[in-house]
């Protein structure tokens, strides 16, 4: 019975750790995607600016109807919290182009990949009923960026 | 130091929106949290553009803005539903320690479909973060 019970969870855990691996994938070919605009088209703010513009459109018109119906479920509390998402991913963007403004890029970039060292921080002290923090998680992301700021050193 | 200040101050507006995502998602659904999400993002980068560069927004060449779309598609309806689909599911700490892995993507795809070669520094790096990506993808099991 508990491994009847159990499947669900593992495919629900399976689609998580899919959706992250597709996500790390997206986000790095849609640096290759910012690197281009930059060299040839446009600032960083202007270009962030515009995808963001785009972005915003193409998932209004994807998910906007079913969002509108859902208005009911998202709460005061709810909304504060998303809209600080929003808020404090561009305060991440902007500070991280105001910091490449003002020293190199080999020095910016794996300190700016350190965040998921922040997140974990987080996550321990203010969402501990929320989720667990093990020291698995703590080495693994830090190799993981460790391993960054090495391939930044390597690529600058 | 100022870079360096700079600099944290970034990698703490990233971290912070993983944990804030968690919490805002908790009754949400990830698509509606990525529209309101968003919509705030692109209000605030939209108003910063608008204020330091409306010169060169006025200069765009029309090609700029399909490079723009694409960058749109790649990093929004993919990048961020993914992300916050992940966050829900497996909580912010996990998500964003694998979703942190993406430079690694940027240099094999630099590597393979760009002009980058591969040096003795990325080899090592690539192991790290696959190693790295291993131990966190290991409490799965």
């Amino acid at each position: 019975m508990s491994k009847l019970l159990s499947i669900p969870i593992q495919r629900e855990m399976f689609t998580g750790y899919s959706a992250a691996i597709a996500s790390a994938c997206s986000y790095g070919a849609g640096a290759l995607v910012a690197q281009k605009i930059v060299a040839d088209y446009s600032s960083p703010v202007v270009g962030s600016a515009f995808s963001l513009l785009f972005g915003v459109t193409i998932v209004a018109t994807l998910f906007g109807r079913q969002a509108f119906q859902n208005r009911y479920l998202v709460s005061r509390k709810s909304l504060l919290f998303l809209v600080g998402t929003g808020t404090s991913s561009a305060i991440g963007v902007v500070f991280y182009f105001l910091a490449l403004d003002y020293g190199p890029v080999v020095l910016v970039a794996p300190i700016v990949g350190a965040y998921p060292l922040v997140t974990i921080a987080m996550s321990h002290v203010f969402l501990r009923n929320l989720e667990k923090v093990t020291l698995r998680m703590v080495l693994g992301a830090s190799i993981v960026v460790a391993g960054i700021a090495i391939i930044t050193l390597g690529r600058g | 130091m100022l870079a360096v200040g700079l600099s944290l101050i970034a990698a703490s507006g990233f971290g912070l929106t993983s944990a804030l995502t968690r919490v805002g998602l908790e009754k949400v659904h990830p698509k509606t949290g990525v529209l309101i999400s968003l919509a705030t993002s692109a209000g605030l980068t939209i108003a910063l553009a608008f204020s330091l560069h409306a010169d060169e927004i006025l200069d765009l060449k029309p090609l700029a803005f399909i490079w723009f779309i694409f960058a749109g598609i790649v990093n929004f309806p993919l990048g961020r539903l993914l992300n916050f689909v992940s966050t829900r599911i497996i909580g912010a700490a996990k998500s964003s320690s694998i979703i942190g892995a993406s430079p690694l993507v940027s240099t094999c795809l630099a590597v393979t479909i760009g002009t980058e070669s591969v040096n003795f520094p990325i080899l090592v790096g690539i192991f790290a973060v696959i190693g790295g990506l291993t131990i966190i993808l290991s409490e799965y099991q």
